[in-house]
């Protein structure tokens, strides 16, 4: 069992961001690298039962901003908050800290334990209840306080009109933090949060690097090979799907299959090749290419 | 005075020889059946006694005493009537026993005396030709069934009093030999065809993979992409069964089927889809007395599996042990039984419990929760005995339109057949036929990779979470895509391609 870190208010540790929120906590409890509190938070929240497109670019967004070197703080919950943890963490060196509505002991939900179990280890569990606190409905919106309080902004990846990611937008603008949302269809009711947010005036994020430049951060340029024409460590036949994919972004392998010249069987080992070189990506079936 | 009759009595799919005894005693007139009969056996002297009497002979008033030997195994079934009737004349003096003591006999009376098909009449010929007992006289019914033997002489009747006449030699006896066809061509259905699904080429692929590997396959996607239509053509590329394998599927289906319903063996795999309501005994079989299941009615074809996470826990579970030895075996209070099973799994599921994850312009409402509670109901160890995992979209209107069949069922067939023949003459000294059935030693030796195939697993090993069991399953699938290209050696494409067909969510 690891150490579970009390720290006050007047303790050097409590971090800076919390104090001048309003209804600040009175004492915080921690498990992991205190050091944390120190560095610059974004937040990553959205909804539980995000789309595929919603985990993807939390993801994304999540690795990018984390290779900055920023911390991202979000609430272990299942969908967007779990993705973005689990982006941070993807980043080398990436750092992320969970803030929980429960006792810094107790993994809520359990579908998330093996993540919980290395934010433990490589980040920062956090809480205002003491350990051993069980979940309570109403702990969740005043947890989502800390969350927004720690970071200089929030943003949401997908969340419905009705929303528990809306009220840590709230929050944020009551704490005077950033905002900003990700679009999405305007067909799905997943996107509609994040777009009337933007109508409303948050920061529209417009690719995985949108906070990095929103507070001009050094962003490290794609690799030239991989997005440009030319790739060098390419055959001749996957350099043809190289460029199906390129020309056919989000399409299914059957619908490469129908315009691909040769066999469905070389096609489905030569998308095996380019995912392993990380040229494209799958989710859901359906086929990217990588590095968005 | 005392006579003795052959016949067979059944043990799951294999028969024994049984004698039936009879002796006729002075004293208070009675039948009295001994050896183990159960309730068919013991209603037998009612049908008897009539059909003797209405057959215009006569049923000695004397006390008779019948004894199956031997007497320790339990008996039923009505095949044993016939015999029981036979050598009771023969005992009464109406038949010569020198005549009868040559053939053996199966059927069931009628009161009137005419002879009714019986269950599992192949494989009690086929029990009692292991004994070397060659004459066999049977309901005339299941002639049909038993026409793969082509090496016992079959005296088919229709009544008793035939039977009696020909065996007393009133009547002329007439054998019936079938000949061995050479390959019959079978006029197989094949209103089915490949070329009528539209833009699924990857997964037909992906099922003449499995067809040549004998593999098991799980076709994944939302309703309308089309799992179901793939799979009902998919028996259509197996091969054809060999000599072995067509008496096999018939002597399952002796037992299984209405007595005498057989219209003959035809040569068509076996395409077995049971509800998902199925309980595990009705899948793997069971009952009182312990009956064939959905997987060995599946044995050497196809058991398809439709929605398979609403399957029964229990009843997925004991496919477990059917897939992994390819039989089963059932245990009940008299006794167990062992039945074959070796199928090709086929089943289908959605991507989450409504259906439509992923799909463009559904919505879908599942959480996260429910996706993962979806999921797991195929357990660990059902997905680590699935080798493919094909994952299937809706086809855009546009392609539907652009038509082009692409592969058809014949194409795919021929190149099943091929990759078969080149996996039974490299296994032509191995217990394994196919390449799904290969064991971990002979993955070693026959599935060899390269360099550079072993630095692309080790890459695939890294970026896609592989597990050991995956690993193999890899190198199986490897092989028969290789095979399918008549490729000696397996290429890093061919592994590439069976990367593919991994399972992206267990």
């Amino acid at each position: 069992m690891s150490e579970i870190f009390q720290i006050d208010r007047a303790a050097p540790e409590f971090p800076e961001s919390l104090k001048g929120i309003p209804r600040a906590p009175k004492r915080l409890y921690a498990i992991g690298d205190l050091s944390l509190l120190k560095k610059e938070c974004i937040a990553i929240v959205g909804s539980r039962r995000a789309t595929p497109y919603g985990l993807e670019v939390a993801r994304h967004i999540a690795r990018q901003t984390a290779e900055a070197g920023l911390v991202i703080v979000s609430g272990l919950a299942g969908g967007i908050d779990a993705a973005g943890h689990r982006g941070a963490l993807d980043a080398p060196a990436g750092q992320t800290i969970a803030v929980l509505a429960t006792g810094p002991d107790i993994c809520y939900p359990a579908s998330n334990r093996s993540l919980y179990n290395v934010i433990r280890k490589c980040g920062l569990v956090l809480s205002e209840y003491p350990p051993g606190t069980a979940p309570r409905n109403y702990y969740f919106p005043e947890r989502n306080r800390l969350i927004s309080g720690l970071s200089r902004a929030v943003v949401v990846v997908e969340a419905d009109l009705k929303s528990g990611s809306l009220i840590t937008v709230n929050w944020a603008l009551q704490q005077n933090r950033d905002v900003m949302a990700v679009p999405g269809n305007i067909t799905s009711s997943l996107s509609r949060g994040c777009n009337r947010l933007i109508q409303d005036g948050a920061w529209p994020l417009l690719s995985s690097s949108g906070v990095l430049e929103y507070y001009n951060y050094e962003t490290e340029k794609p690799p030239a090979g991989k997005t440009g024409q030319a790739a060098a460590d390419l055959g001749t036949d996957e350099k043809v799907v190289w460029k199906l994919v390129r020309q056919n972004d989000g399409k299914t392998a059957a619908e490469l299959a129908s315009l691909y010249p040769g066999p469905a069987g070389q096609l489905a080992g030569i998308l095996t090749v380019l995912e392993l070189k990380a040229y494209i990506r799958l989710t859901e079936g359906k086929i990217y290419i990588a590095n968005i | 005075m005392y006579a003795v009759i052959q016949t067979g009595a059944l043990m799951g799919i294999d028969a024994e020889a049984v004698s039936v005894e009879t002796d006729l005693a002075n004293g208070l007139p009675g039948m009295n059946i001994v050896g183990l009969p159960d309730q068919s056996v013991r209603e037998a002297k009612e049908r008897i006694r009539t059909a003797i009497r209405n057959s215009g002979y006569v049923f000695p008033l004397k006390r008779i005493t019948v004894n199956l030997a031997p007497a320790d195994s339990r008996k039923e079934g009505t095949h044993f009537d016939l015999p029981i009737a036979i050598s009771l004349m023969v005992a009464s003096g109406s038949i010569p026993q020198k005549r009868a003591a040559a053939f053996a006999f199966i059927g069931e009376l009628s009161l009137d005396g005419r002879v009714h098909p019986v269950r599992g009449a192949l494989p009690l010929a086929i029990g009692l030709r292991r004994l070397d007992m060659r004459r066999l006289v049977l309901p005339r019914e299941n002639l049909p069934e038993v026409s793969l033997l082509t090496d016992i002489e079959l005296y088919p009747v229709s009544s008793l009093g035939e039977a009696a006449r020909q065996l007393s030699g009133e009547q002329d006896l007439k054998a019936v030999v079938f000949e061995r066809e050479q390959r019959r061509q079978l006029p197989v259905k094949r209103n089915l065809d490949f070329s009528e699904v539209l833009g699924q080429e990857p997964a037909k692929r992906a099922l003449a993979v499995a067809a040549a590997g004998a593999h098991n396959v799980l076709l994944c996607g939302p309703p309308g992409a089309g799992k179901t239509m793939l799979a009902a053509r998919f028996p259509g590329i197996l091969p054809e069964m060999d000599y072995e394998e067509r008496l096999e599927t018939m002597i399952i289906q002796s037992i299984s089927q209405k007595p005498g319903s057989s219209r003959g063996e035809t040569g068509v795999r076996p395409f077995r889809q049971p509800h998902h309501t199925v309980s595990a005994a009705v899948l793997v079989g069971g009952g009182h007395r312990p009956e064939p299941g959905e997987v060995t009615l599946a044995h050497r074809g196809v058991l398809f599996l439709d929605e398979l996470p609403e399957f029964r826990r229990s009843a997925l579970e004991a496919l477990r042990q059917p897939i992994e030895d390819r039989r089963v075996t059932v245990s009940r209070l008299n006794g167990s039984v062992c039945y074959p099973a070796d199928f090709i799994l086929l089943a289908t599921m959605n991507p989450c419990p409504c259906g439509y994850r992923g799909v463009p312009g559904k919505e879908c409402a599942c959480t996260e929760t429910q996706i993962r509670r979806y999921r797991n109901r195929i357990s660990g160890p059902l997905i680590d005995r699935i080798d493919l995992v094909i994952d299937l979209w809706p086809v855009q209107c546009e392609e539907l339109a652009a038509g082009g069949g692409g592969l058809t069922t014949a194409e795919l067939r021929r190149q099943v057949e091929n990759a078969r023949s080149i996996q039974s003459e490299r296994y032509v000294k191995n217990d394994a036929q196919l390449n799904s059935r290969l064991s971990s030693g002979q993955i070693r030796q026959y599935c060899k990779i390269g360099a550079s195939g072993k630095l692309l697993l080790e890459q695939a090993y890294r970026r896609f979470g592989l597990s050991a069991r995956a690993y193999q399953k890899v190198l199986k699938l490897a092989r028969t895509i290789a095979d399918l290209d008549s490729s000696v050696s397996i290429t890093d494409l061919h592994l590439a391609e069976a990367l593919r067909y991994r399972c992206h969510y267990v």
